[in-house]
């Protein structure tokens, strides 16, 4: 409906023009459609106006200009108000006429008319015709006649005879003019005061000329009479002509008068029925378009003085809804939309003393969270290059803080993340963190620590726990518990290296000693009462075995002696190639051992007698497991942009599940006459190049691999 | 104010195009077929015949139903200059009247050019009276230059009704051209 509305304007031009269509007057005279053109126009002004306007309240439809809508709301209606009852007094105006037109042109009417028309000129026929019928007798008066052709005239005697034609004829006057139109007598109904020369007339004239009666109407001083022309013939010639007068019966000359004048105006009327209906229509149609467009301008102003605190509203709470909140309008009307603006105002100012307000604090908070979020940066990037473990737990249980070293340092899964229970994450081989996280929980003590020894991918570390409770106070703080978790394996294994290191000095020192004596000692009990023992096979038997043992307990004593004294390495630029070659022609007499020198000349940087001793270590215990089955024995290397790896691969029995975590332990061995020291020895000197040796499968194959960096790492040759 | 003030430009613009409109309808109305018109020169004066001018079937029934009939007259004398404007010598206004009495069927005639008028009976003698000028003197040939070419037109304007000569029927007043003519006097 409110669609409808708005194309209200051009729907009405439409029918504007459809009016002037019907309204054109055509090929008429100017002078008859004057009043037509006058409507036209106002109707094209009109209609032109609604165009424009029904155009702007279109346009205004999609600029959505503020009050647009209730102005044209307003204007529609008031113009609609006075619209309708215009048209409908308009179209009963024109009915009336309608009906009225046909009342005052009844046939009757015209019947009536014409027949007064024809009695008032019956009348004067008859006037005529008796002027006629005097004239004639009068003419053919022999008496009369013979006066005027007796010569000389008795004029006594013409007056005489005239006199008493006159008033046998009722006539008012009779004149009576020779060939000459002279007059000759004359005689008069009111006297001889009234008698005066005229000249005679056409008719006379021709009357003179043809020898006819001719009669006329003579108007003068508003008196009406009938003039009649004879020609007086004696003895077939005409001597003179006879003028008569007869003057109409004044009050039937009025009538008559008055009746033509009717006649004529009724068959004007008549003539112009129909436009004096269509100037009716015109006229009435004038009047109705000046109060439409007079309607029509005032509507419009007072609309837009109505409208206008609106509109000026809308466009300030525009400018609101902007942020300019310094916008105040300036004026007002006495009224309501007046006190409307007023409170806007007002609105606007406190909204203003509101905002600055609020910017001043958000100015403040937005400090503080700038140094909250410099301080949570702070900790974030110390937590995140922190190399030690730290877990924050909540009140209810929930992580709330994990760092990147506590997932790479237990191996942590993608579970474990800020939000979720710690409880149902602390299962398997972390059951040990669960029991730490309990225990904190459930100790009066402030603060925990333990080592704890967990399992992580095929290795085992040595963690240090420590734990804290937290109870915050107040509403900002927090209450939870704070785990902080170190990788110890490293430190524990130096300490022990250190422990193991004095324990083999000691024994070198304390053992080494007593220990040449006794072999010598053996040697020459074998050599000098060998010849007087008893029993030569058990005097034998008993002295190698204490030689031999002593020689393995010396043997011991080295290798405790090197791992105590473990000389630095040296580092120099080394081909892989080279290393590889060497270790396959230093185990050439082995034809199982299957080496597969580089193809590229890759060189690295390490001390290669060092390399060399964790390479020779490592292809012995592969031939010692595979002494018995002959299985071949891989020797290879890869390599890749920082690393370079060399891989030592057996067929033998392999190493059981139990023993593959503690095989770089020192001192743990599988062999019967291992020292249980060569891979541990091996992984220190693997650590100290910077590098890592691994177990990368216990069997099937039994697996080893060396990684030693390519680049010159931070190792320095001492 | 301001808002009579910019309606201003939108009435002209209405108001031209009404006139528009206006002067087409004149013009066509002004372009009815003109009656034979014909320049009669002797050694003294010169002449015009025009006419009859046709009346319509409504002044006609106009004047037998007792309207008075009023024919003006115009008769416009220009000397034609090819590089200006042409030069007027002279024109002539009369007016011819007929008067209906439809008590005694006359029709008086009268003549504002002669003064004279006269009564007929016979409502054609009226109407071809009114309507046509015969051998009428328009201008003394002294006033014009043998030679030269000059322009004559005729116009008339038929009132129905009784006529009241006064300064604003001019300005209302719509004539109908009934010939126009060029001579070249020898």
């Amino acid at each position: 409906m409110t669609g409808m509305i708005r194309y209200l304007p051009l729907i009405m031009t439409i029918a504007l023009w459809a009016t002037i269509i019907m309204l054109w007057p055509g090929a008429t005279p100017l002078e008859d459609s004057i009043i037509a053109w006058i409507n036209i126009t106002l109707l094209t002004i009109l209609s032109l106006a609604l165009l424009n306007y029904g155009w702007r309240i279109l346009r205004e439809k999609k600029e959505r200009r503020a009050g647009s809508r209730l102005r044209a709301k307003l204007v529609i209606a008031l113009v609609s108000m006075l619209l309708i009852p215009a048209a409908i007094l308009q179209v009963t105006a024109n009915q009336m006429v309608e009906k009225g037109m046909d009342v005052w042109f009844d046939v009757r009417v015209d019947t009536l008319l014409d027949q007064a028309l024809n009695l008032a000129q019956g009348f004067y026929a008859r006037v005529d015709s008796d002027l006629k019928h005097g004239l004639r007798t009068a003419m053919n008066d022999d008496e009369l006649l013979q006066y005027i052709a007796t010569l000389p005239i008795s004029y006594s005697l013409l007056n005489t005879r005239l006199n008493e034609i006159m008033l046998h004829q009722d006539w008012q006057s009779i004149q009576v003019f020779d060939l000459n139109e002279r007059l000759i007598a004359s005689v008069r109904l009111e006297g001889l005061s009234g008698i005066e020369s005229e000249a005679l007339e056409e008719e006379a004239k021709s009357t003179l000329t043809l020898g006819l009666i001719s009669t006329k109407l003579v108007v003068k001083e508003g008196d009406e009479m009938a003039v009649g022309y004879a020609p007086l013939r004696a003895h077939q010639n005409v001597v003179g002509i006879l003028r008569a007068q007869v003057k109409l019966p004044e009050g039937t000359v009025q009538n008559a008068r008055a009746v033509e004048a009717d006649y004529r105006t009724y068959r004007e009327l008549e003539r112009n029925r129909q436009a004096i209906r269509s100037t009716f229509t015109h006229a009435m149609l004038i009047v109705t378009l000046l109060i439409i467009i007079t309607a029509g301008i005032v509507a419009v102003g007072y609309a837009r003085r109505l409208t206008s605190p609106v509109s000026e509203l809308a466009r300030a709470l525009e400018r609101v809804t902007e942020g300019d909140l310094t916008v105040s309008i300036p004026t007002a009307p006495e009224d309501e939309l007046g006190s409307l603006v007023h409170s806007f105002n007002r609105m606007t100012l406190r909204l203003k003393q509101n905002v600055e307000a609020l910017e001043q604090t958000q100015k403040e908070l937005t400090g503080a969270l700038d140094s909250s979020r410099q301080r949570q940066y702070v900790l974030e990037t110390l937590l995140a290059n922190l190399q030690t473990g730290v877990l924050l737990i909540d009140a209810k249980g929930n992580i709330r803080l994990l760092n990147q070293a506590m997932r790479e340092l237990l191996n942590l899964s993608t579970d474990w993340m800020p939000g979720r229970s710690i409880s149902p994450l602390c299962t398997g081989r972390l059951h040990l963190v669960g029991q730490f996280y309990d225990e904190l929980q459930h100790h009066n003590e402030e603060h925990l620590q333990c080592e704890l020894e967990l399992p992580v991918e095929n290795s085992s570390r040595l963690i240090l726990a420590r734990g804290a409770r937290l109870s915050g106070a107040g509403s900002a703080g927090f209450s939870g518990y704070l785990m902080v978790l170190d990788d110890i394996s490293s430190l524990a294994e130096a300490q022990r290296h250190r422990a193991w290191a004095e324990v083999a000095q000691r024994l070198a020192h304390e053992i080494k000693n007593p220990l040449t004596p006794i072999k010598l000692a053996a040697e020459r009990l074998q050599r000098r009462f060998r010849k007087m023992a008893d029993d030569t096979v058990v005097f034998d038997s008993c002295t190698h075995a204490i030689i031999t043992q002593v020689e393995r307990l010396q043997r011991l004593i080295v290798d405790f002696s090197d791992l105590a004294r473990m000389p630095q390495p040296k580092p120099t630029i080394v081909s892989v190639k080279e290393l590889i070659t060497d270790m396959h022609e230093l185990y050439s007499a082995y034809p199982r051992i299957h080496a597969e020198a580089f193809a590229d000349d890759i060189q690295c940087y390490c001390d290669a007698d060092q390399i060399r001793q964790i390479l020779i270590n490592l292809m012995d215990n592969a031939l010692a497991a595979t002494e018995q089955t002959k299985a071949p024995v891989h020797l290879y290397g890869s390599h890749d942009e920082k690393m370079i790896e060399f891989h030592i691969q057996d067929g033998g029995s392999g190493i059981p599940d139990d023993s593959a975590t503690h095989v770089f332990d020192a001192y743990f061995s599988t062999k019967e006459n291992g020292s249980g020291l060569g891979l541990s020895i091996a992984k220190r000197i693997a650590d100290e190049h910077d590098g890592e040796l691994l177990l990368v499968s216990n069997r099937q194959p039994t697996h080893f691999c060396l990684r030693l960096p390519i680049e010159k790492t931070s190792m320095e040759p001492s | 104010m301001s808002f009579a003030f910019r309606l201003i430009p939108k009435i002209a613009v209405a108001m031209a195009a009404a006139l528009g409109m206006f002067f087409q309808i004149n013009i066509t109305y002004a372009a009815t077929p003109p009656s034979s018109f014909q320049i009669i020169t002797d050694s003294e004066v010169i002449y015009c015949t025009a006419g009859p001018v046709t009346m319509t079937a409504k002044e006609k029934q106009a004047l037998s139903e007792g309207t008075p009939i009023t024919f003006s007259w115009e008769i416009i004398m220009k000397e034609v200059n090819t590089y200006w404007i042409n030069n007027t010598v002279g024109s002539i206004t009369f007016i011819r009247q007929a008067i209906p009495d439809l008590i005694s069927k006359t029709w008086l005639l009268t003549d504002s050019s002669s003064g004279i008028s006269r009564r007929v009976r016979s409502i054609d003698e009226a109407i071809l009276w009114l309507s046509y000028l015969d051998h009428f003197p328009t201008l003394d040939r002294s006033l014009l230059t043998a030679g030269s070419t000059y322009n004559f037109h005729i116009k008339i304007h038929i009132h129905e009704g009784e006529y009241r000569d006064s300064w604003w029927t001019d300005l209302i007043r719509f004539e109908t051209t009934v010939g126009q003519k060029e001579i070249i006097l020898p």
